[in-house]
């Protein structure tokens, strides 16, 4: 393989990594700080992604569609929330990936809105534009001569940096501890006359609009959506993330991330001595593999905390 | 009324593929605490045993269906003993083994996309002989599977009210230390459990493949949340819930296409909105008993 076209295919990767930490940090908000399981998270970066493909082709500009596809997030966990989160652990679990595979359906029978199974084509609207000029600007200011998938890569980075700064920050704040009580101990944080509802919904909406920031930016880098692009898998490859870094630790989801996708889309360079497709399949396997031996034996993942680990009952 | 009955026949005969699929995953949550997500899995891992059987190796497809009901029996067996029993002597807690499920799933299904590939298969059944009596349409397909799977279905009803092992599964299912504490051998009825769970999961699995004429790794997974949807309807841990709601949640999706005001591509999606309504709504299932919350 050509040394040029393999970088390329590293930026790629890594911006695909870059979204995926996005979308785990939303995960993390929810399942690691306030204990919700939520296995239909990729209905929000689905939702993120449409909002704005369907805004952009459209002729929306883009500085109003991002916010608008970040509050199309929020309010989803809004709708979803207020009538589930009253359900027990697993009782919400399914009900969530039964919402996300709703909404696929709908996304997948809609085909004169959402391009259906055909696709969304040019979702990401001007971004190739902009690309080109920013391209441009590097060459003519500081001689730069950049690969076309750099500007994505170190925006998506900066935004995945700002996005566990500003988790950081809120999670260590007087709010971040109600939700930890919250996980730890939904009565006593009741008791104490902490409305454990609202909280619950606040994470999940705060979570939703980040499941939505990293549908944009899934949106930017692939330039068309495809119902097949949000299959609950993503969710399960999330939470894949999340178990391996440690559930509860933003730098463990980088971590985690890096090496899981690393896995899916890196070893696509190694040659191996087998057939393609039973590689990708091989890939899903170690995947689970590594689920099930974190659950076995360092179910706090390696970067988390065991004593912040909340398993249920 | 034509319409209606049409619908019927094609509900029954999907809905008895849920409800084979949904006692095995009701039981094993009612026994173990354990939300099985491997349980789809094991349904698809079914598919490919009787499609090994009955299209490599060329033989009868009631071989094929012996051969898948027995391959996963002892493939859930198998798990028990290697997963489920060491993780329950570790203590490990429910959203714990959840996940671990998950991972199960995970490895269940790409290791039948390594040996068999991520293209769809088919068994070897005619899909378009059928019967038309009065005026309906009865394909051979839609007999094989709501004849045997009503043979099985009433088989295990009976095991589960009259043998003394399957009212231990039930006690179980109820009240696991008070059956233990009464003196039932509880490790023995888990073993069983497993073995009748996997056993119908793996049937549900071709009956699956052989009533959607293609199969691929994922077909189990697919259907999953359709058997999640029976399990909850007829009331979580409970079999004869499992088995009616299997067969309600078959003939609400059918019915839902009836005068065509929803679109057949959105009978899926139905099934999910009757799940999330139930719940809202009557969280202990329709055929279940309020209990309080523990």
């Amino acid at each position: 393989m050509d040394a040029l076209l393999s970088t390329g295919f590293w930026f790629l990767v890594l911006t695909f990594t870059g979204v995926n930490v996005i979308f785990v940090m939303g995960l993390n908000l929810q399942v690691g700080e306030t204990g919700l399981l939520n296995f239909g998270h990729v209905a929000f970066m689905a939702t993120g992604a449409y909002a704005m493909g369907l805004m952009l082709t459209h002729g929306v500009h883009v500085a109003i569609a991002i916010p608008a596809a970040l509050l199309a997030g929020a309010l989803l966990g809004i709708v979803l929330g207020v009538p589930t989160l009253r359900l027990r652990a697993d009782y919400f679990a399914i009900t969530t990936i039964a919402a996300g595979e709703i909404l696929r359906t709908v996304i997948l029978n809609e085909g004169d809105t959402t391009g259906g199974p055909q696709g969304l084509i040019s979702a990401s609207g001007p971004w190739r534009g902009f690309n080109r000029d920013v391209l441009r600007f590097a060459e003519d200011h500081f001689g730069w001569d950049l690969d076309r998938r750099v500007p994505l890569l170190v925006l998506t980075w900066a935004v995945a940096v700002v996005v566990g700064l500003f988790l950081l920050y809120v999670t260590r704040s007087p709010w971040g501890r109600v939700l930890r009580a919250v996980r730890e101990n939904e009565e006593a944080a009741a008791a104490v006359g902490k409305a454990v509802f609202s909280y619950k919904l606040q994470a999940l909406a705060l979570g939703g609009a980040i499941g939505a920031l990293a549908g944009v930016f899934f949106t930017f880098a692939s330039t068309t959506l495809y119902p097949e692009n949000f299959l609950p898998i993503v969710t399960f490859t999330g939470f894949a993330i999340l178990i391996l870094g440690g559930i509860g630790s933003y730098v463990g989801v980088t971590v985690g991330a890096v090496l899981i996708s690393f896995v899916v889309s890196g070893t696509r360079l190694i040659d191996f001595p087998i057939d393609p497709e039973k590689v990708a399949a091989l890939r899903f396997v170690i995947i689970g593999l590594v689920i099930m031996l974190f659950m076995a034996f360092r179910p706090q993942g390696l970067l988390g905390k065991k004593e912040e680990l909340h398993l249920g009952p | 009324m034509h319409e209606f009955l049409q619908t019927t026949v094609n509900g029954l005969s999907s809905g008895s593929i849920y409800a084979l699929a949904a006692i095995g995953l009701t039981l094993v949550y009612g026994i173990l605490k354990l939300v099985n997500f491997a349980h789809g899995d094991f349904m698809t891992l079914g598919a490919y045993v009787a499609f090994a059987v009955n299209v490599s190796a060329g033989m009868h497809l009631a071989l094929a269906i012996a051969a898948a009901l027995a391959a996963v029996a002892a493939t859930g067996l198998a798990f028990e003993f290697a997963v489920w029993r060491p993780m329950r002597r570790r203590g490990a807690g429910m959203l714990q083994l959840l996940l671990m499920s998950l991972g199960l799933a995970f490895v269940v299904r790409y290791m039948i996309q390594l040996e068999w590939t991520g293209a769809s298969q088919k068994l070897h059944v005619d899909p378009f002989q059928a019967w038309h009596p009065f005026d309906l349409t009865i394909s051979r397909i839609q007999v094989i599977v709501m004849a045997t799977a009503g043979v099985l279905l009433t088989l295990v009803a009976v095991l589960l009210k009259t043998t003394t092992l399957g009212k231990s599964m039930r006690a179980l299912s109820d009240n696991f230390d008070l059956a233990e504490v009464s003196g039932i051998d509880t490790g023995r009825v888990i073993s069983v459990t497993w073995l009748l769970a996997g056993g119908l999961a793996g049937l549900a699995g071709v009956f699956a493949a052989i009533h959607q004429t293609t199969f691929d790794p994922d077909t189990g997974f697919r259907l999953l949340l359709s058997v999640f949807a029976a399990v909850i309807l007829g009331g979580i841990g409970s079999a004869y819930g499992a088995l009616a709601g299997g067969l309600l949640l078959g003939l609400v999706q059918e019915w839902s296409t009836i005068g065509g005001v929803i679109q057949p591509s959105y009978k899926d999606a139905v099934g999910f909105l009757i799940l999330i309504v139930v719940l809202l709504v009557r969280p202990q299932g329709i055929f279940g008993r309020a209990t309080r919350a523990a």
